[in-house]
Protein backbone atom coordinates (compact mmCIF):
# COMPACT_ATOMS: atom_id res chain seq x y z
CA UNK A 1 0.00 0.00 0.00
CA UNK A 2 1.92 3.22 -1.19
CA UNK A 3 0.26 6.36 0.34
CA UNK A 4 1.15 10.26 -0.81
CA UNK A 5 2.70 9.25 -4.18
CA UNK A 6 2.02 11.29 -6.98
CA UNK A 7 -1.14 9.85 -8.95
CA UNK A 8 -3.01 10.18 -5.77
CA UNK A 9 -1.79 13.55 -5.27
CA UNK A 10 -2.47 15.06 -8.57
CA UNK A 11 -5.50 12.35 -8.96
CA UNK A 12 -7.42 14.31 -6.32
CA UNK A 13 -6.48 17.72 -7.68
CA UNK A 14 -8.21 15.90 -11.07
CA UNK A 15 -11.49 15.60 -8.73
CA UNK A 16 -12.05 18.61 -7.16
CA UNK A 17 -12.22 19.63 -11.55
CA UNK A 18 -15.18 21.73 -12.14
CA UNK A 19 -15.82 22.98 -8.70
CA UNK A 20 -15.26 25.93 -6.02
CA UNK A 21 -13.19 26.06 -3.56
CA UNK A 22 -14.69 28.88 -0.77
CA UNK A 23 -12.69 30.88 1.87
CA UNK A 24 -14.24 30.22 5.22
CA UNK A 25 -13.33 31.20 8.78
CA UNK A 26 -15.52 29.70 11.24
CA UNK A 27 -17.54 26.40 11.45
CA UNK A 28 -20.77 28.03 10.42
CA UNK A 29 -19.28 29.36 7.16
CA UNK A 30 -18.11 25.63 6.30
CA UNK A 31 -21.45 24.47 6.62
CA UNK A 32 -23.58 27.53 4.21
CA UNK A 33 -20.29 26.81 1.67
CA UNK A 34 -20.94 22.52 1.93
CA UNK A 35 -24.51 23.29 1.88
CA UNK A 36 -24.27 25.42 -1.14
CA UNK A 37 -21.96 22.55 -3.43
CA UNK A 38 -18.23 23.60 -1.95
CA UNK A 39 -15.88 21.11 -3.41
CA UNK A 40 -13.79 22.09 -0.57
CA UNK A 41 -13.29 24.95 1.91
CA UNK A 42 -10.61 26.56 2.75
CA UNK A 43 -10.07 27.27 6.54
CA UNK A 44 -8.56 30.54 7.75
CA UNK A 45 -8.28 32.81 10.68
CA UNK A 46 -9.19 35.80 8.41
CA UNK A 47 -10.26 36.03 4.97
CA UNK A 48 -7.53 38.22 2.53
CA UNK A 49 -9.90 41.75 2.60
CA UNK A 50 -9.71 41.20 6.19
CA UNK A 51 -5.91 39.97 5.67
CA UNK A 52 -5.41 43.41 3.57
CA UNK A 53 -7.08 45.87 5.88
CA UNK A 54 -6.09 45.04 8.88
CA UNK A 55 -2.05 44.56 8.36
CA UNK A 56 0.78 42.61 10.61
CA UNK A 57 2.40 39.52 9.82
CA UNK A 58 -0.34 37.09 8.43
CA UNK A 59 -0.06 33.45 9.21
CA UNK A 60 -1.13 29.89 9.34
CA UNK A 61 -4.60 29.70 11.16
CA UNK A 62 -4.90 28.07 14.64
CA UNK A 63 -5.23 24.64 14.60
CA UNK A 64 -8.29 24.78 17.44
CA UNK A 65 -10.31 26.96 14.26
CA UNK A 66 -9.03 24.55 11.51
CA UNK A 67 -9.77 21.26 13.77
CA UNK A 68 -13.28 22.54 14.30
CA UNK A 69 -14.22 23.58 10.51
CA UNK A 70 -12.82 19.67 9.45
CA UNK A 71 -15.81 18.41 12.45
CA UNK A 72 -18.13 20.41 10.73
CA UNK A 73 -17.59 18.95 7.20
CA UNK A 74 -17.49 16.48 5.04
CA UNK A 75 -15.86 17.38 2.27
CA UNK A 76 -12.07 18.09 1.58
CA UNK A 77 -11.10 20.88 4.01
CA UNK A 78 -7.34 23.16 3.16
CA UNK A 79 -5.67 25.31 5.16
CA UNK A 80 -2.73 27.69 3.86
CA UNK A 81 1.31 27.97 5.01
CA UNK A 82 3.41 30.76 4.55
CA UNK A 83 5.61 30.79 1.51
CA UNK A 84 8.97 28.65 2.62
CA UNK A 85 7.05 27.71 6.41
CA UNK A 86 7.76 23.85 6.44
CA UNK A 87 6.90 24.21 9.87
CA UNK A 88 3.52 25.30 9.36
CA UNK A 89 3.24 22.54 7.01
CA UNK A 90 4.63 19.91 8.97
CA UNK A 91 2.01 21.09 11.73
CA UNK A 92 -1.35 20.88 8.99
CA UNK A 93 -0.23 17.73 7.96
CA UNK A 94 -0.55 16.25 11.25
CA UNK A 95 -3.67 18.10 11.72
CA UNK A 96 -5.08 16.00 8.51
CA UNK A 97 -5.31 18.87 6.31
CA UNK A 98 -6.48 17.77 2.59
CA UNK A 99 -4.38 19.99 0.55
CA UNK A 100 -2.05 22.43 1.81
CA UNK A 101 -2.02 26.32 -0.03
CA UNK A 102 1.78 27.35 0.07
CA UNK A 103 0.15 31.16 -0.36
CA UNK A 104 0.89 34.36 -0.87
CA UNK A 105 -1.79 36.06 0.97
CA UNK A 106 0.07 34.84 3.77
CA UNK A 107 3.73 36.78 5.08
CA UNK A 108 6.19 34.95 3.23
CA UNK A 109 8.65 33.19 5.82
CA UNK A 110 11.29 33.12 2.88
CA UNK A 111 11.75 35.36 0.56
CA UNK A 112 13.99 32.90 -1.25
CA UNK A 113 12.92 29.30 -1.24
CA UNK A 114 9.61 27.77 -1.14
CA UNK A 115 8.60 24.62 0.30
CA UNK A 116 9.91 21.23 -0.83
CA UNK A 117 6.82 19.95 -1.27
CA UNK A 118 7.74 16.04 -2.12
CA UNK A 119 8.76 15.69 1.65
CA UNK A 120 4.87 15.32 1.86
CA UNK A 121 1.95 13.22 1.66
CA UNK A 122 -0.45 15.96 1.60
CA UNK A 123 -0.55 17.55 -1.69
CA UNK A 124 -0.22 20.99 -2.01
CA UNK A 125 -1.49 24.13 -4.12
CA UNK A 126 0.38 26.70 -5.22
CA UNK A 127 -0.08 30.68 -7.09
CA UNK A 128 1.25 31.50 -9.96
CA UNK A 129 1.43 34.58 -12.22
CA UNK A 130 2.91 33.20 -15.35
CA UNK A 131 4.26 29.38 -16.67
CA UNK A 132 7.24 29.61 -15.58
CA UNK A 133 6.64 30.29 -12.24
CA UNK A 134 3.68 27.45 -12.46
CA UNK A 135 6.06 25.02 -13.52
CA UNK A 136 8.56 26.16 -10.79
CA UNK A 137 6.41 25.26 -8.07
CA UNK A 138 5.47 21.70 -9.95
CA UNK A 139 9.06 20.89 -9.68
CA UNK A 140 9.00 21.50 -5.96
CA UNK A 141 6.24 19.22 -6.38
CA UNK A 142 3.35 20.97 -6.80
CA UNK A 143 -0.31 19.08 -7.30
CA UNK A 144 -2.28 21.53 -8.11
CA UNK A 145 -1.91 25.08 -9.70
CA UNK A 146 -4.06 28.23 -9.07
CA UNK A 147 -3.05 31.55 -10.28
CA UNK A 148 -2.64 34.52 -8.25
CA UNK A 149 -4.70 36.96 -9.34
CA UNK A 150 -4.62 39.95 -6.50
CA UNK A 151 -6.44 38.47 -3.64
CA UNK A 152 -8.96 40.21 -1.55
CA UNK A 153 -9.76 43.04 -3.78
CA UNK A 154 -12.65 41.17 -5.43
CA UNK A 155 -11.10 42.63 -8.90
CA UNK A 156 -10.89 39.52 -11.30
CA UNK A 157 -8.24 41.32 -13.40
CA UNK A 158 -5.46 40.06 -12.22
CA UNK A 159 -6.67 36.53 -12.31
CA UNK A 160 -7.46 37.49 -16.00
CA UNK A 161 -4.13 38.81 -16.98
CA UNK A 162 -2.82 35.58 -14.90
CA UNK A 163 -4.83 33.14 -16.63
CA UNK A 164 -4.40 34.79 -20.02
CA UNK A 165 -0.92 34.47 -19.94
CA UNK A 166 -0.08 31.51 -19.00
CA UNK A 167 -2.55 29.86 -21.47
CA UNK A 168 -0.77 31.42 -23.83
CA UNK A 169 2.53 30.86 -23.07
CA UNK A 170 1.60 27.52 -23.18
CA UNK A 171 -0.01 27.40 -26.68
CA UNK A 172 3.47 29.26 -27.77
CA UNK A 173 4.90 26.22 -26.27
CA UNK A 174 3.42 23.83 -28.18
CA UNK A 175 4.44 25.40 -31.65
CA UNK A 176 8.07 25.69 -30.78
CA UNK A 177 11.03 23.27 -32.42
CA UNK A 178 12.05 20.36 -29.93
CA UNK A 179 15.39 22.22 -30.47
CA UNK A 180 14.25 25.75 -28.93
CA UNK A 181 12.97 23.93 -25.93
CA UNK A 182 15.90 24.14 -23.35
CA UNK A 183 16.34 28.40 -24.22
CA UNK A 184 12.72 28.10 -23.95
CA UNK A 185 13.63 26.38 -20.45
CA UNK A 186 16.12 28.82 -19.34
CA UNK A 187 14.04 31.98 -20.82
CA UNK A 188 11.43 30.89 -18.20
CA UNK A 189 13.38 29.73 -15.53
CA UNK A 190 11.36 26.32 -15.63
CA UNK A 191 12.48 22.70 -15.36
CA UNK A 192 13.65 21.10 -18.87
CA UNK A 193 11.49 18.21 -18.49
CA UNK A 194 8.56 19.96 -17.46
CA UNK A 195 8.74 22.07 -20.62
CA UNK A 196 8.61 19.35 -22.59
CA UNK A 197 6.25 17.84 -21.12
CA UNK A 198 3.88 21.16 -22.25
CA UNK A 199 5.30 21.08 -25.62
CA UNK A 200 4.28 17.62 -26.01
CA UNK A 201 0.47 17.40 -24.08
CA UNK A 202 -0.22 21.10 -24.68
CA UNK A 203 -0.93 21.81 -20.80
CA UNK A 204 0.73 21.67 -17.36
CA UNK A 205 1.64 18.51 -16.01
CA UNK A 206 -1.53 19.27 -13.11
CA UNK A 207 -4.86 20.74 -13.00
CA UNK A 208 -4.49 24.85 -13.10
CA UNK A 209 -7.63 26.56 -10.65
CA UNK A 210 -8.36 30.20 -11.11
CA UNK A 211 -7.96 32.61 -7.79
CA UNK A 212 -7.61 35.95 -6.77
CA UNK A 213 -10.14 38.34 -6.96
CA UNK A 214 -13.03 36.34 -8.44
CA UNK A 215 -16.19 38.35 -6.81
CA UNK A 216 -19.58 37.04 -9.30
CA UNK A 217 -21.04 33.92 -11.16
CA UNK A 218 -19.68 35.73 -14.66
CA UNK A 219 -16.06 35.81 -12.73
CA UNK A 220 -15.93 32.35 -12.14
CA UNK A 221 -17.55 31.18 -15.72
CA UNK A 222 -15.21 34.07 -17.15
CA UNK A 223 -12.13 32.35 -15.61
CA UNK A 224 -13.30 28.83 -16.57
CA UNK A 225 -13.95 30.02 -20.07
CA UNK A 226 -10.23 31.30 -20.14
CA UNK A 227 -8.80 27.57 -19.24
CA UNK A 228 -9.27 27.47 -15.29
CA UNK A 229 -10.62 23.85 -14.06
CA UNK A 230 -11.95 25.19 -10.87
CA UNK A 231 -12.29 28.10 -8.82
CA UNK A 232 -11.32 29.29 -5.59
CA UNK A 233 -13.45 32.06 -4.04
CA UNK A 234 -11.69 33.79 -1.26
CA UNK A 235 -13.25 37.16 0.40
CA UNK A 236 -16.18 36.66 -2.44
CA UNK A 237 -18.48 34.95 -0.78
CA UNK A 238 -18.71 35.69 2.89
CA UNK A 239 -18.07 39.68 2.29
CA UNK A 240 -21.17 39.70 0.01
CA UNK A 241 -24.70 40.81 1.15
CA UNK A 242 -26.36 37.12 1.06
CA UNK A 243 -23.50 34.83 1.11
CA UNK A 244 -25.50 31.77 1.14
CA UNK A 245 -27.18 32.64 -2.58
CA UNK A 246 -23.88 33.99 -3.30
CA UNK A 247 -22.04 30.58 -3.13
CA UNK A 248 -25.06 28.38 -4.33
CA UNK A 249 -24.88 30.88 -7.86
CA UNK A 250 -20.96 30.91 -8.10
CA UNK A 251 -21.15 26.80 -8.04
CA UNK A 252 -24.25 26.62 -10.05
CA UNK A 253 -21.96 29.06 -12.60
CA UNK A 254 -18.80 26.81 -12.13
CA UNK A 255 -20.67 23.81 -13.87
CA UNK A 256 -22.72 25.21 -16.34
CA UNK A 257 -20.11 28.07 -17.37
CA UNK A 258 -20.98 27.78 -20.78
CA UNK A 259 -24.71 28.48 -20.34
CA UNK A 260 -25.51 31.90 -19.86
CA UNK A 261 -29.17 31.01 -19.28
CA UNK A 262 -27.89 29.50 -15.52
CA UNK A 263 -25.87 33.06 -15.61
CA UNK A 264 -28.97 34.94 -15.88
CA UNK A 265 -30.86 33.04 -13.52
CA UNK A 266 -28.16 32.37 -10.47
CA UNK A 267 -27.60 36.23 -10.92
CA UNK A 268 -31.03 37.75 -10.95
CA UNK A 269 -31.66 39.47 -7.44
CA UNK A 270 -28.04 38.25 -6.51
CA UNK A 271 -27.62 41.20 -4.08
CA UNK A 272 -24.53 43.07 -3.82
CA UNK A 273 -20.90 41.00 -4.13
CA UNK A 274 -18.12 42.28 -2.31
CA UNK A 275 -17.22 46.14 -2.85
CA UNK A 276 -13.82 45.68 -4.07
CA UNK A 277 -10.86 47.39 -4.79
CA UNK A 278 -9.24 49.30 -7.95
CA UNK A 279 -5.98 47.24 -8.28
CA UNK A 280 -3.86 50.23 -10.23
CA UNK A 281 -4.83 52.19 -7.05
CA UNK A 282 -2.95 49.76 -4.76
CA UNK A 283 0.73 50.46 -4.09
CA UNK A 284 3.65 48.09 -5.41
CA UNK A 285 4.16 46.91 -1.54
CA UNK A 286 0.75 46.21 -1.39
CA UNK A 287 0.61 43.91 -3.82
CA UNK A 288 0.36 39.82 -3.05
CA UNK A 289 0.73 38.30 -5.80
CA UNK A 290 4.85 39.35 -6.06
CA UNK A 291 5.45 37.19 -3.32
CA UNK A 292 6.40 34.13 -4.31
CA UNK A 293 10.00 33.38 -6.45
CA UNK B 1 -21.61 4.54 -29.71
CA UNK B 2 -22.20 7.91 -27.57
CA UNK B 3 -20.68 7.52 -24.48
CA UNK B 4 -22.15 10.49 -21.51
CA UNK B 5 -20.16 11.39 -18.85
CA UNK B 6 -21.86 13.18 -16.09
CA UNK B 7 -19.74 16.30 -15.82
CA UNK B 8 -21.62 17.90 -13.29
CA UNK B 9 -18.19 18.10 -10.96
CA UNK B 10 -15.12 15.80 -10.90
CA UNK B 11 -12.60 13.90 -12.89
CA UNK B 12 -14.64 14.17 -16.28
CA UNK B 13 -11.58 14.81 -18.28
CA UNK B 14 -9.78 11.56 -17.08
CA UNK B 15 -12.47 9.26 -17.80
CA UNK B 16 -12.69 11.02 -21.53
CA UNK B 17 -9.03 10.04 -21.51
CA UNK B 18 -9.40 6.30 -20.24
CA UNK B 19 -12.45 5.35 -22.30
CA UNK B 20 -10.50 6.64 -25.30
CA UNK B 21 -7.87 5.17 -25.17
CA UNK B 22 -9.56 1.90 -24.69
CA UNK B 23 -11.61 2.68 -27.75
CA UNK B 24 -10.81 5.13 -30.34
CA UNK B 25 -14.77 5.01 -32.10
CA UNK B 26 -16.02 6.05 -29.22
CA UNK B 27 -18.20 9.61 -29.16
CA UNK B 28 -17.76 11.01 -25.71
CA UNK B 29 -20.56 13.42 -24.26
CA UNK B 30 -20.07 15.90 -21.12
CA UNK B 31 -23.49 15.18 -19.65
CA UNK B 32 -25.22 17.99 -17.82
CA UNK B 33 -29.38 18.27 -18.84
CA UNK B 34 -31.97 15.91 -19.01
CA UNK B 35 -31.59 16.16 -22.80
CA UNK B 36 -27.99 15.47 -23.18
CA UNK B 37 -28.42 12.48 -20.39
CA UNK B 38 -31.17 11.24 -23.07
CA UNK B 39 -28.77 10.62 -25.85
CA UNK B 40 -26.50 8.73 -23.82
CA UNK B 41 -25.99 4.87 -24.94
CA UNK B 42 -23.38 4.22 -22.12
CA UNK B 43 -23.25 6.18 -19.03
CA UNK B 44 -19.79 7.25 -16.36
CA UNK B 45 -20.69 8.30 -13.18
CA UNK B 46 -16.81 10.07 -12.48
CA UNK B 47 -15.42 10.69 -9.23
CA UNK B 48 -15.28 13.88 -7.23
CA UNK B 49 -17.43 15.23 -4.51
CA UNK B 50 -20.77 13.74 -4.31
CA UNK B 51 -22.48 16.18 -1.86
CA UNK B 52 -21.56 18.84 -4.69
CA UNK B 53 -22.91 16.28 -7.94
CA UNK B 54 -26.17 15.56 -5.36
CA UNK B 55 -27.07 19.14 -4.99
CA UNK B 56 -26.56 19.81 -8.89
CA UNK B 57 -28.93 17.06 -9.71
CA UNK B 58 -31.06 17.37 -7.18
CA UNK B 59 -31.55 21.77 -8.28
CA UNK B 60 -31.56 20.68 -12.14
CA UNK B 61 -34.04 17.91 -11.90
CA UNK B 62 -31.84 15.14 -13.11
CA UNK B 63 -32.42 12.41 -10.62
CA UNK B 64 -35.73 10.90 -12.57
CA UNK B 65 -33.78 10.75 -15.80
CA UNK B 66 -30.63 9.57 -14.62
CA UNK B 67 -32.64 6.60 -12.98
CA UNK B 68 -34.74 5.61 -16.06
CA UNK B 69 -31.13 5.94 -17.96
CA UNK B 70 -29.85 3.53 -15.44
CA UNK B 71 -32.96 0.84 -14.52
CA UNK B 72 -35.17 1.09 -17.24
CA UNK B 73 -32.81 1.83 -20.65
CA UNK B 74 -30.40 0.02 -18.73
CA UNK B 75 -27.14 1.48 -20.61
CA UNK B 76 -24.01 -0.16 -19.89
CA UNK B 77 -22.79 1.88 -16.84
CA UNK B 78 -19.61 2.60 -14.98
CA UNK B 79 -19.60 4.64 -11.59
CA UNK B 80 -16.42 4.61 -9.83
CA UNK B 81 -16.03 6.76 -6.52
CA UNK B 82 -18.48 9.34 -6.03
CA UNK B 83 -20.54 7.50 -8.52
CA UNK B 84 -20.56 5.05 -6.57
CA UNK B 85 -21.93 7.01 -3.54
CA UNK B 86 -24.28 8.96 -5.49
CA UNK B 87 -25.73 5.00 -6.79
CA UNK B 88 -26.04 3.30 -2.96
CA UNK B 89 -27.34 3.28 0.17
CA UNK B 90 -25.84 5.65 2.79
CA UNK B 91 -24.73 3.85 5.92
CA UNK B 92 -24.89 6.80 7.34
CA UNK B 93 -27.56 8.98 5.90
CA UNK B 94 -26.92 12.83 6.74
CA UNK B 95 -28.84 14.83 4.17
CA UNK B 96 -25.69 15.91 2.45
CA UNK B 97 -25.73 13.43 -0.58
CA UNK B 98 -29.25 12.04 -1.28
CA UNK B 99 -28.57 8.86 -2.95
CA UNK B 100 -30.56 7.44 -6.39
CA UNK B 101 -30.23 4.05 -4.46
CA UNK B 102 -29.87 2.27 -7.95
CA UNK B 103 -27.30 -0.24 -6.53
CA UNK B 104 -27.65 -2.87 -3.79
CA UNK B 105 -24.98 -1.93 -1.82
CA UNK B 106 -24.63 0.67 1.53
CA UNK B 107 -21.46 2.88 1.20
CA UNK B 108 -19.74 4.90 3.82
CA UNK B 109 -18.28 7.82 2.54
CA UNK B 110 -14.73 8.52 3.10
CA UNK B 111 -14.93 5.35 4.69
CA UNK B 112 -10.50 4.77 4.21
CA UNK B 113 -9.89 8.13 5.82
CA UNK B 114 -8.82 11.56 4.40
CA UNK B 115 -6.60 12.08 2.27
CA UNK B 116 -3.40 11.57 3.97
CA UNK B 117 -4.83 7.99 4.30
CA UNK B 118 -5.61 7.98 0.10
CA UNK B 119 -3.62 5.10 -1.11
CA UNK B 120 -2.73 3.15 -4.31
CA UNK B 121 -2.68 -0.70 -4.13
CA UNK B 122 -3.53 -4.35 -6.00
CA UNK B 123 -6.75 -4.85 -6.39
CA UNK B 124 -7.88 -7.81 -7.90
CA UNK B 125 -10.81 -8.39 -10.52
CA UNK B 126 -12.94 -11.29 -10.95
CA UNK B 127 -15.49 -11.64 -13.49
CA UNK B 128 -16.94 -14.88 -14.40
CA UNK B 129 -14.68 -15.54 -17.46
CA UNK B 130 -11.63 -13.32 -17.02
CA UNK B 131 -9.07 -12.41 -13.81
CA UNK B 132 -6.80 -9.32 -13.45
CA UNK B 133 -5.02 -7.44 -10.64
CA UNK B 134 -4.52 -4.21 -11.42
CA UNK B 135 -3.66 -0.50 -9.65
CA UNK B 136 -6.68 0.64 -7.68
CA UNK B 137 -6.34 4.34 -6.88
CA UNK B 138 -8.11 4.90 -3.64
CA UNK B 139 -8.63 8.91 -2.98
CA UNK B 140 -10.76 9.87 0.13
CA UNK B 141 -12.78 6.72 -0.98
CA UNK B 142 -15.78 5.58 -0.13
CA UNK B 143 -16.36 1.88 1.72
CA UNK B 144 -18.83 -0.65 0.76
CA UNK B 145 -20.00 -1.96 3.73
CA UNK B 146 -23.00 -3.96 2.98
CA UNK B 147 -23.53 -6.09 -0.14
CA UNK B 148 -27.14 -6.69 -0.83
CA UNK B 149 -28.23 -10.23 -2.79
CA UNK B 150 -28.29 -8.74 -6.40
CA UNK B 151 -24.96 -7.25 -6.74
CA UNK B 152 -22.10 -9.31 -7.03
CA UNK B 153 -18.69 -8.34 -5.51
CA UNK B 154 -16.05 -8.29 -8.32
CA UNK B 155 -13.31 -6.11 -7.25
CA UNK B 156 -10.95 -7.15 -4.16
CA UNK B 157 -8.31 -5.07 -1.80
CA UNK B 158 -7.04 -8.36 0.15
CA UNK B 159 -10.17 -9.57 1.14
CA UNK B 160 -12.31 -6.53 1.11
CA UNK B 161 -14.68 -5.54 -1.71
CA UNK B 162 -14.04 -2.55 -3.76
CA UNK B 163 -16.26 -3.25 -6.36
CA UNK B 164 -19.55 -4.77 -7.28
CA UNK B 165 -21.59 -5.53 -10.90
CA UNK B 166 -25.29 -5.41 -10.87
CA UNK B 167 -26.70 -6.00 -13.64
CA UNK B 168 -25.71 -3.37 -16.31
CA UNK B 169 -23.70 -1.28 -13.38
CA UNK B 170 -20.36 -1.60 -12.80
CA UNK B 171 -19.82 0.06 -9.39
CA UNK B 172 -16.12 0.71 -7.79
CA UNK B 173 -14.69 2.67 -4.93
CA UNK B 174 -11.34 3.09 -6.68
CA UNK B 175 -10.40 4.99 -9.65
CA UNK B 176 -9.28 2.78 -13.02
CA UNK B 177 -8.99 5.83 -15.09
CA UNK B 178 -6.23 7.32 -12.88
CA UNK B 179 -4.12 3.70 -13.94
CA UNK B 180 -3.12 2.33 -17.18
CA UNK B 181 -3.30 -0.92 -16.14
CA UNK B 182 -7.44 -1.66 -15.89
CA UNK B 183 -8.43 -2.42 -19.50
CA UNK B 184 -10.38 -5.76 -17.80
CA UNK B 185 -12.80 -2.94 -16.66
CA UNK B 186 -13.62 -1.37 -19.78
CA UNK B 187 -13.51 -4.84 -21.89
CA UNK B 188 -16.67 -5.60 -19.24
CA UNK B 189 -18.20 -2.64 -20.07
CA UNK B 190 -18.11 -2.26 -23.47
CA UNK B 191 -18.92 -6.25 -23.30
CA UNK B 192 -22.30 -5.14 -21.41
CA UNK B 193 -22.94 -2.90 -24.87
CA UNK B 194 -26.05 -5.20 -26.71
Amino acid sequence: MLTGTHRVKVGFAEMLKGGVIMDVTTPEQAKIAEDAGAVAVMALERVPADIRKEGGVARMADPEIILRIMDAVTIPVMAKVRIGHFAEAQTLEELGVDFIDESEVLTPADEEFHINKFDFKVPFVCGARDLGEALRRIGEGAALIRTKGEAGTGNVVEAVRHMRRIQSQIRKIVMLREDELMTEAKNLGAPYDLVKYVHENGKLPVPNFAAGGIATPQDAALMMQLGAESVFVGSGIFKSSDPDRMAKAIVEAVAYYDNPKVLVRVSRGLGEAMKGIDVTKLKEDELLQTRGW
Amino acid sequence: MRVGILSLQGDVDLHEKAIKRFHKDVEVMRVKSKEELEKAEMLILPGGESPTMSKLIKRYELKDALLKKIKEDKVPTLATCAGIVLLSKMEEPDGRVEPLEALDVVIMRNGFGRQRESFEDKVTVKFDDKEAIITGVFIRAPRIKKIGDKARPIAFLKDEVTGVLEENILALSFHPELADDTDIIYEKLFSMVG
